[in-house]
């Protein structure tokens, strides 16, 4: 969270471009890793953010402050942006490889290649999961937000958020043992 | 598991695109902004308008629509009902009322005005009855 996030979203409100822009550098790789992780399309996944940004600029005199960070309301706007992406887009996205460069590891060192193996494989079990199993598991674990902040971004109890967390995990963990045990090819984690 | 899924922060958008959406979009204009009082005032239209509706609705079911029956759909459902029909019907049954009366009173005295006359003639004739006796008694005693 930014230090003085309060004072750039009051001067974002009033129209300011470039307090705008330093809450648009702080929290756009959160709100692309959200999306990626759950459209698994890089293309799709940069249409979508643009969109997101786009929306919290054009109506961030909307905003109100709770108490939470201003990343909670943008997860929301992230969220209902990727809904309405798969009830109106009905075609299959093919599921992209994640790209070295996304993730900054150097590909010729073996050992990163095999962690990027992982992490596809981690990132399919996550984009088969349901959609509420996919934002908590991202929000928590990625991002590394507080339950709270998950419950405010999901609009549901803290309760509800540590038992959809707890589902989440049991089911990656299940389907990505059951998929190491039939191929056996990746390292048991 | 936790750890592994902890590596996916190293996502990060292309900066190229990062740059040119960033553009894009401090350069697209913000929405009309309305200000705090226009925002409370739109607000307390909205209230203004619920009520208004609340009050229309509460005066159509106490009665308003009668009136609308009434002038408009049928207006024969409720004449029996409108207090000037009814008081011009009262005052029509009141002539009605007192003509009767009056040719009531106009037959009976007719008919007394006979029946006295026949009394009359009948007490003539009574009389003249008591003067014929009186007159047989005074041959008989003399």
């Amino acid at each position: 969270m930014l230090e003085e996030e309060k004072s750039y979203i009051k001067e974002a409100m009033r129209g300011n471009k470039e307090a705008f822009g330093l809450l648009y550098d702080h929290y756009l790789p959160k709100i692309y890793r959200f999306i990626f992780l759950k459209v698994t399309n890089k293309k799709e996944t940069e249409d979508l953010c643009h969109e997101v940004f786009l929306s919290a600029w054009q109506n961030i005199h909307n905003y109100r402050h709770k108490g939470f960070p201003f990343s909670s309301w943008l997860y929301q706007i992230a969220k209902n942006a990727v809904i309405d992406f798969y009830r109106t887009s009905k075609k299959n996205l093919q599921i992209e490889m994640v790209d070295e460069e996304l993730l900054k590891f150097d590909s010729q060192n073996p050992e990163n290649l095999n962690t990027i193996l992982e992490l596809e494989k981690v990132r399919k079990i996550i984009s088969s999961l349901k959609p509420d199993y996919q934002d908590v598991l991202i929000m928590k674990f990625i991002e590394d937000l507080s339950h709270e902040e998950i419950a405010v971004a999901l609009d549901k109890s803290e309760g509800a958020v540590r038992l959809i967390q707890y589902r989440a995990l049991k089911e990656l963990k299940s389907i990505y043992e059951n998929e190491n045990n039939n191929g056996g090819s990746i390292k048991e984690i | 598991m936790e750890d592994l899924l902890r590596k996916f922060k190293n996502i990060e958008p292309n900066q190229d695109f990062k740059a040119h959406s960033r553009t894009l979009i401090l350069n697209t204009p913000q929405t009309e902004f309305h200000p705090k009082i226009f925002r409370q005032f739109l607000n307390s239209l909205q209230y203004g308008a619920a009520f208004s509706l609340t009050a229309i609705f509460i005066f159509l079911i106490l009665g308003g629509l009668s009136i609308l029956n009434k002038k408009i759909f049928s207006p024969a459902l409720l004449s029996s009902l409108d207090p000037e029909n009814i008081s011009a019907e009262e005052e029509k049954l009141n002539i009605q009322i007192q003509l009767s009366q009056a040719e009531y009173f106009s037959d009976s005295a007719k008919k007394i005005e006979v029946a006295l006359r026949e009394t009359a003639g009948e007490f003539d004739k009574s009389k003249n009855r008591g003067a014929e006796l009186n007159k047989l008694l005074n041959e008989l005693t003399l």
